[in-house]
């Protein structure tokens, strides 16, 4: 699985910095996941934590945007090797993430828009990505519990699902 | 000296997306700018700018319509009306036998659409709605697609969303309350961007797979500009889509500021196969070039136009063109929009973005609309041909 901690830190410099005003709005498609033969023949391959790493994509954009996620849907299947999500947060901010195939070569396509600029990232993942700090890792785990649970409900029901109440509208 | 085929008729001029298309049906051997007209019903300023445009191009302005439509020399109608009168003119130019080429979208009313669809249909007359379907990384775009390369399409993620406008003035902090139906108006600071610029990356979507749409979901928010805001329609708009055979799509549009883009704004496609996958910019491959020279600055902000939304308006106020990134697609010989879609009129067959794919992009865009205002996923039940 990989983990985000160095793009995560690059980027929340970049957004702290104010450079490009307040951060609204993100679209990332990583094209990370991997195949494996499944269990259940009907299926033929499922992805490896393909939901588990996208909800780690969402543990990450919310802290970019430092804002809570107020609702998501998702959209796609692991069986297919693509998953989509859309995520909208309590302060109106909102992203639009993907978790696909890597078909041997991972890479990564991100704009991050602020009201005044925007960021983009669009590279094929090196090696030197970084590990995970511990801290950040207990906390991660449990915020990709709950994205997790919200997910699975949203593909269930195959309607958003809400996780909080909007925050007044300006 | 050959005698030009088609005499190509105007409604609507100056402030209008005519200034970009007139120019190409000029450009056209074929063609020929034969005169601008518009309803009897417009207000003074827009028969104004009308006359003014008439008056640049050299060509008379014919107040009355319908005495222009029965001119034997027009054969087709560049149809540039505001959103709300564009689908009515559009059914009224095919009744009179006018092929029918039309700025985008269609019109925001179902049944407009609907009634647009029939009148072309009866007259058997041509029709084509503006898209960026025919711009070279488009059609690479359908070449990958076409060859089979990526394997079956499982999903397609679009994005358009244009780099104009003095960003950073909207209210922060809350999110949108989207209404239904959504107000779709031209106001001089203002349009409903989702309808706008998501069209483009709509149309990509719905071209590229051939596939109905079943589901949407849609999103639309304020994040940039106060005019929006105060007119109550967004300035940014997402749609996530399940299509025909489970493939998904989503697709962003919007506009967001001037600052944003080292070009003209994100404008890409997102290709995902089941054998492999493609991001296709429109900006990409492209040179890269820095030099001892100032930095690019936004405009001076236009009253009339402070969105920059047409190009008289932003000549005005001395517009510089960004000169960072020099894409390589640029420098290919490729037709225009006006230009295909003579060639469809010429060579007597449909074009692949006719009026009936105009009206199914207006269906899912206000399915989009809805969703955006009820919170919830809708079901469209429209064929892939259009046909509700």
């Amino acid at each position: 699985m990989y983990d985000w901690t160095v793009l995560d830190k690059a980027v929340s410099m970049t957004l702290d910095s104010g450079r490009i005003g307040m951060p609204v709005f993100v679209r990332w498609t990583a094209a990370v996941a991997e195949r494996m033969e499944s269990s259940s023949p009907q299926e033929g391959y499922t992805c490896v934590d393909s939901k588990a790493q996208l909800a780690a994509m969402v543990v990450c954009t919310s802290r970019w945007l430092k804002a809570s996620v107020r609702r998501l849907y998702v959209s796609g299947t692991e069986t297919q090797g693509h998953l989509s999500l859309t995520v909208e947060y309590t302060t109106g901010s909102s992203a639009l993430l993907a978790l696909t195939l890597a078909h041997n070569r991972p890479h990564i396509n991100l704009a991050i828009y602020g009201n005044l600029g925007a960021v983009y990232h669009n590279e094929e993942l090196s090696p030197y990505i970084g590990s995970l700090d511990s801290s950040r890792a207990r906390a991660t785990e449990q915020e990709v519990l709950v994205i997790l649970e919200a997910m699975n409900q949203s593909l269930t029901m195959q309607q958003p699902s809400v996780l909080s109440q909007a925050e007044a509208q300006p | 000296m050959s005698t030009p085929l088609l005499g190509v008729l105007l409604i609507s001029g100056k402030l209008t997306h005519q200034e970009n298309y007139a120019p190409l049906f000029q450009a056209d051997p074929r063609c020929m700018l034969v005169g601008l007209s518009d309803e009897a019903a417009i207000s003074p300023e827009r028969a104004q700018l009308n006359q003014e445009y008439a008056e640049e191009l050299g060509i008379p302005y014919w107040p009355n319509l319908d005495e222009a439509l029965a001119r034997e020399n027009v054969h087709l109608v560049s149809v540039c009306a505001e959103p709300e009168r564009r689908a009515r003119i559009v059914a009224h130019c095919a009744r009179a036998g006018k092929h029918v080429y039309i700025d985008k979208p269609l019109t925001p009313f179902v049944e407009a659409a609907r009634e647009a669809v029939a009148a072309v249909k009866q007259a058997g007359v041509r029709s084509q709605m503006f898209s960026s379907n025919h711009q070279p990384w488009a059609q690479h775009a359908r070449r990958v697609v076409d060859c089979g390369e990526l394997g079956d399409l499982v999903a397609i993620h679009a994005d358009n969303l244009f780099a104009k406008g003095p960003g950073g003035t909207a209210l922060l902090g809350g999110p949108r309350q989207a209404v239904y139906p959504p107000i779709i108006s031209n106001f001089a600071d203002a349009k409903a961007e989702l309808y706008a610029m998501g069209i483009y990356a709509l149309a990509l979507v719905c071209w590229l797979t051939g596939r109905t749409v079943k589901t949407v979901y849609g999103s639309t928010a304020n994040y940039f500009f106060a005019a929006h805001q105060q007119h109550n329609i967004e300035d940014f708009g997402f749609l996530a889509l399940t299509m025909e055979g489970g493939m998904m799509a989503t697709i962003s549009g919007g506009r967001i500021g001037w600052t944003s883009h080292g070009a003209g704004g994100t404008n890409q496609l997102h290709l995902i196969g089941s054998k492999g996958s493609l991001l296709i910019d429109a900006n990409r491959p492209r040179l890269e070039i820095y030099a001892a020279e100032p930095p690019w600055r936004p405009p001076a902000v236009n009253p009339r136009d402070p969105m920059g939304f047409w190009h008289s308006t932003q000549r005005e106020v001395n517009l510089q063109p960004k000169r960072t990134f020099a894409p390589l697609a640029n420098m290919l010989a490729s037709r225009s929009d006006a230009s295909h879609f003579v060639d469809c009129i010429v060579e007597g067959r449909e074009s692949e973005m006719n009026v009936q794919q105009a009206a199914m992009l207006t269906e899912i865009l206000l399915a989009g609309y809805r969703s955006a205002a009820i919170g919830q996923v809708v079901s469209l039940d429209i064929n892939s041909s259009g046909e509700p």
